[in-house]
């Protein structure tokens, strides 16, 4: 699926920028940050095209990403390097075109995404994903399940708009960069789990 | 049916996160300096000690692309450190690429036409004309100074060199008795282990959780005291914490841990290892023996004074394991030994 191609080249090439590589967890995980930005911003999950699940241990997955990290790997687009996995030559020019076609619109909402490990350290980004209600249920329950189901998103939605909110009454209008309500929101999953946590 | 969102959560990150606070005062142009600001700030505080700034340390991105705001002196990141000396403001150009006052300044003075950054002991953005600190889940000075790891090897190594070799890091640095780090306060594993999980979950890349386990054995067993496991791959790492030296109890009483209990804690880590394997045969695991090392010649609660020799005496003895469990078993990496050393009278 070109999609999850796109999705593997841009966020391998952001990490690689910012942090030397990506690492195939990371990859998974940005992307699902993305995809939620996306809903933000369009309120239409089926748009980014490909499902996550939530893996028993609680983490966000795509096969159609796997797949395409097998397919990138095997054609030579994508090397390992000494702190995750790097574009090639081969890979920058793959990435060139996909961003050129109608695809190209999904590195808005990856752009986005990887920046918030710009705002704070890297490892803690992945690491407040799995705070996602949605994540944290099939982690409690040791269950894969599918993740954007209605019920989740609505609640996702409810967290962007209340982080939001201060921005909307000041008549700012978060979208105009998404990496700040995706910030926002990372950080609010953060600070809910430090005051339960200290409660 | 109650609220599902926490209001007093998303009303204060609302007003207290940095990039939100851009955006509400410079726009998408501010934001789009801030990346360049966050960028430039590691690189920054990967070449300068936070001991060096001891004045303060202003760094900010002009709004306008091409705008200079100071004179200064061209430098790059490998230059900084000899040119700072308590206290610095840097223009950054381009990446790599800065314009550096090697004093302080007041960094609202630049606040009008620049995204700017100011470190004094914490994290700061100039918001609304005025400073305001960063919020900061770690319990390191700066979110923009730390390290990332690819590998849990590399954590360790820098860790022992750079966290726990003089006490730097706030957690561990409770772990003392006195002011000259000779004896260690009462239950001192605490603070190594809250130290050691506090470092890998900010530091490593790829984790998906890392946990302190329980301490008490569960069904007579020992378990390690940190888990490590990775998001995607079935890799488990284990980390079983031991401490060497002498320790003061509440009673003040002294209690010494020899290099057998080191050997002791490479032995529960093979069984538990072995154990782990019978029971998930398809996981990945490796197990690593982190000895915080604390020992010092001849010194008890009735010391006054310790020659350096003496304070330093084992800085460089490594324990020897036998049987070499890391020999043995594929499972079992090389123990890792933190020497934290003494606090040393200037010379």
């Amino acid at each position: 699926m070109a999609g999850a191609a796109l999705d593997v080249l841009a966020i391998t090439s952001h990490l690689q920028h910012d942090a030397g590589g990506a690492m195939e967890g990371e990859i998974h995980s940005f992307a699902y940050l993305g995809c939620l930005v996306s809903f933000y911003d369009r309120d239409d999950p089926a748009w980014w095209r490909y499902r996550f699940t939530a893996t028993s241990a609680g983490a966000p997955y795509a096969h159609a990403l796997s797949e395409a990290l097998e397919a990138l790997g095997a054609a030579g687009a994508l090397l390992p390097g000494s702190r995750g996995l790097v574009l090639s030559d081969l890979g920058e020019a793959q990435l060139n075109l996909l961003r050129g076609s109608s695809l190209g619109e999904r590195d808005h909402y990856l752009e986005a995404a990887t920046a918030t490990a710009l705002m704070m350290p890297l490892p803690t980004v992945p690491a407040a994903i799995t705070l996602e209600p949605q994540l944290r249920r099939a982690l409690k329950w040791s269950a894969t399940t599918e993740l954007l189901e209605p019920d989740g998103l609505d609640l996702i939605r409810k967290q962007f708009d209340a982080v939001t909110k201060g921005l909307s009454e000041e008549k700012i209008d978060a979208r105009e960069d998404l990496m700040v309500p995706a910030v926002l929101w990372l950080s609010y999953l953060l600070d809910e789990q430090q005051s339960s946590s200290s409660k | 049916m109650s609220d599902p969102i926490d209001r007093d959560a998303a009303e204060r990150v609302a007003r207290l996160q940095f990039a939100s606070g851009v955006l509400k005062n410079y726009g998408r142009e501010g934001t789009k300096a801030l990346r360049k600001l966050t960028r430039a700030l590691r690189v920054i505080h990967d070449a300068l000690a936070y001991e060096l700034m001891r004045d303060g340390l202003t760094v900010f991105v002009p709004l306008e692309e091409g705008s200079l705001l100071i004179d200064g002196i061209r430098t790059d990141s490998a230059q900084l450190p000899s040119l700072v000396k308590g206290g610095a403001t840097i223009e950054v150009r381009d990446s790599n690429d800065y314009c550096l006052q090697p004093t302080a300044s007041d960094p609202r003075d630049f606040a009008d036409t620049a995204v700017v950054y100011h470190f004094d002991g914490a994290d700061h953005f100039v918001i609304d004309g005025e400073l305001q600190e960063v919020i900061n889940q770690t319990s390191y000075p700066s979110v923009f100074g730390l390290p990332t790891f690819y590998e849990l090897g590399d954590a360790l190594t820098d860790y022992r060199d750079n966290r726990a070799l003089y006490s730097q890091c706030p957690i561990l640095s409770k772990c003392w008795h006195d002011e000259n780090r000779w004896l260690l306060a009462d239950s001192p594993e605490q603070y190594m282990r809250d130290s050691l999980h506090d470092f890998l979950s900010v530091t490593l890349r790829g984790h998906k959780n890392i946990d302190i386990r329980p301490e008490q054995p569960i069904d007579g067993e020992h378990t390690p005291d940190i888990k490590v496991m990775w998001t995607v791959t079935n890799r488990t790492a284990y980390i079983e914490v031991k401490w060497l030296g002498k320790s003061v109890s509440k009673k003040k009483k002294l209690a010494k841990h020899t290099e057998v209990r080191a050997r002791k804690g490479a032995g529960q880590l093979a069984v538990y290892l072995a154990r782990d394997q019978e029971a998930a045969p398809r996981q990945q695991r490796a197990g690593y023996l982190a000895v915080f090392d604390a020992r010092r010649w001849g010194v008890s609660l009735e010391t006054t004074s310790l020659k350096d020799e003496h304070a330093l005496y084992y800085e460089t003895q490594d324990i020897d394991y036998n049987p070499d469990f890391s020999e043995l078993r594929h499972d079992f990496e090389r123990p890792r030994r933190f020497f934290l050393s003494p606090r040393l009278a200037p010379s």
